[in-house]
């Protein structure tokens, strides 16, 4: 036993989250192999302190989300890998003249950066609900706030999400508006 | 604005977590269309957009690195809570570390009882799932092997395997694989540097020079194969060597599962539209409000454009990702 926990409730927090962090991590940095070595980073820190975790009134899955952030914070910090550049993106990606609908193909980058420019907390939900999946109970656990506030942030951000991307005309769909 | 916010999360939840369409939630709630209509269609977006795929054997990888880390733990606990003094346990780890190794060794072959899977997993390459059993199978030979000399060629002859592996991958395009390889075979590299028997070394350095490409080279030689295309093929010329293959595969398998995500988004509503209910729907609305009639009758015309257009480039980047991977390229890597 290592804390309270055996090596099947590891492997169990393990297989259910895994996927989840990643696309936590990967929707907060642009290079998905990066968000997969962050992830093995995430749950070895979480084991090297999961004495100190025992006890914080908290359930496992939560405080395993705020490692995920905090090494998230700690990579940008470093500056040990550059930021996606949009600019660049859109040069890579248009190798080819006859490919009119360059920009159809940036959506996912384009999100990443629109996403950016919300506020750290609405980042943080819309990132933990839409892309990890997560329920706001579980969001609310992790971010400490109530139901209430982390519906409010979610409704928020997306509306500010919407208003970015319709500012620059990045948000193309064709069926868009019912 | 509370209970919008209770509404629009329970839609969410529904959306993502319980296969409900977006349409289905606006009818349980048709007072609320246009507002929850644009929340949602942006909320499934994001989904759809940020939510990655993920390496099953870097999962599997991590996997193996954090059960290791929860058992290394758990000795160093059960270690202090001997309390022994320092100097009394000082050689005991590397002890301890081998019979835990040899305890592993007989529990994984007794309990899987997997002669098959292990020889199976043998011939294994980094993108098949039983390569990480061919790996803990190899270390724990590793492990369980005493003898320096027979330790090195064991070495030896898991840096040969690498190189395979290297240039089976190199002929896949996959150049992840090969910076993950070429850094396990450095590792081995440095290990047998330090060996103190002259002739081991030098035996095992002549058999590594004759197959060691490391992912500059092979990315160079990739280089060379487009020049080489550009010189003898004009269509290629033309069309699609513009930059090395590896970003081409890599740009292709993007658009392609652009594309499948484009296609699913919009070409399913097309699939509604010809329902009879939605037809029913718009007999009712040509009727009544015909301008309204115009404006949804050109909107599922421009639809089903776009459905086309995407299907179409859909399978134009497939073919080219499928002839993109059917040309062979290794014999290039090995030129000693």
């Amino acid at each position: 036993m290592t804390g309270n926990f055996t090596k099947n409730d590891i492997t169990t927090l393990f297989e259910e989250n895994y996927e989840k962090v990643v696309n936590y991590i990967a929707s907060r940095i642009s290079n998905m192999s990066e968000a997969e070595e962050l992830a093995s980073d995430v749950f070895v820190k979480a084991l090297e302190h999961i004495d100190g975790f025992k006890n914080k009134g908290i359930p496992i899955e939560a405080w395993l989300y705020k490692i995920a952030h905090n090494i998230t914070i700690d990579y940008y910090r470093k500056k040990k890998y550059p930021t996606i550049n949009i600019e660049d993106v859109i040069n890579m990606e248009s190798y080819n003249s006859t490919e009119k609908k360059v920009l159809e193909n940036l959506d996912k980058e384009e999100i990443k950066i629109a996403l950016s420019k919300l506020s750290s907390l609405q980042q943080q939900v819309i990132q933990l609900r839409l892309v990890s999946g997560l329920r706001s109970k579980e969001v609310a656990q992790i971010m400490e706030k109530s139901d209430g506030a982390i519906r409010e942030l979610q409704r928020s951000g997306l509306k500010a999400l919407r208003e970015i991307l319709y500012t620059n005309k990045i948000f193309i769909t064709e069926d868009s508006g019912r | 604005m509370t209970n919008y916010n209770k509404i629009l999360d329970e839609c969410i939840d529904l959306i993502l977590n319980q296969n409900y369409g977006i349409e289905d939630c606006l009818a349980k709630y048709p007072e609320l269309q246009n507002e929850l209509s644009q929340d949602l269609q942006l909320a499934t977006s994001v989904n759809n957009k940020l939510k990655s795929t993920i390496n099953e054997q870097t999962k599997a990888r991590t996997k193996a690195i954090v059960l290791d880390k929860f058992n290394s733990i758990e000795k160093n606990q059960s270690r202090t809570l001997r309390n022994i003094p320092s100097i009394f346990y000082k050689g005991i780890p590397p002890l301890i570390s081998r019979w835990s190794s040899i305890a592993a060794a007989i529990l994984l072959f007794s309990t899987l009882g997997t002669t098959t899977l292990v020889s199976a997993s043998s011939d294994s390459n980094p993108d098949e799932n039983l390569y990480p059993v061919k790996r803990a199978v190899e270390n724990m030979r590793l492990r369980l092997t005493f003898d320096a000399e027979k330790k090195n060629e064991l070495r030896l002859g898991y840096s040969n395997k690498r190189i395979e592996e290297i240039t089976v991958m190199a002929d896949k395009g996959d150049f992840e694989q090969i910076d993950v390889l070429q850094k396990d075979l450095e590792k081995n590299i440095e290990i047998i540097s330090n060996n103190e028997n002259k002739t081991v070394k030098e035996k095992i350095f002549q058999e590594l020079k004759e197959g060691y490409i490391t992912k500059e080279e092979a990315e160079k030689f990739f280089e060379q194969e487009k020049s080489e295309y550009q010189d003898t093929n004009k269509t290629y010329k033309e069309t699609d060597i513009t930059y090395p293959r590896k970003e081409r595969i890599m740009k292709l398998k993007h658009y392609i599962e652009n594309k499948e995500l484009k296609i699913k988004e919009l070409c399913e509503k097309m699939e509604k539209f010809n329902s009879s209910d939605f037809q029913e729907k718009m007999n009712k609305i040509e009727k009544n409000n015909p301008e309204r009639w115009h404006k949804m009758k050109t909107r599922q015309e421009s639809l089903l454009v776009n459905c086309e257009k995407h299907i179409e480039k859909h399978a134009i980047y497939k073919e080219k990702l499928a002839k993109l991977m059917s040309e062979k390229v290794t014999t290039k890597y090995m030129v000693p």
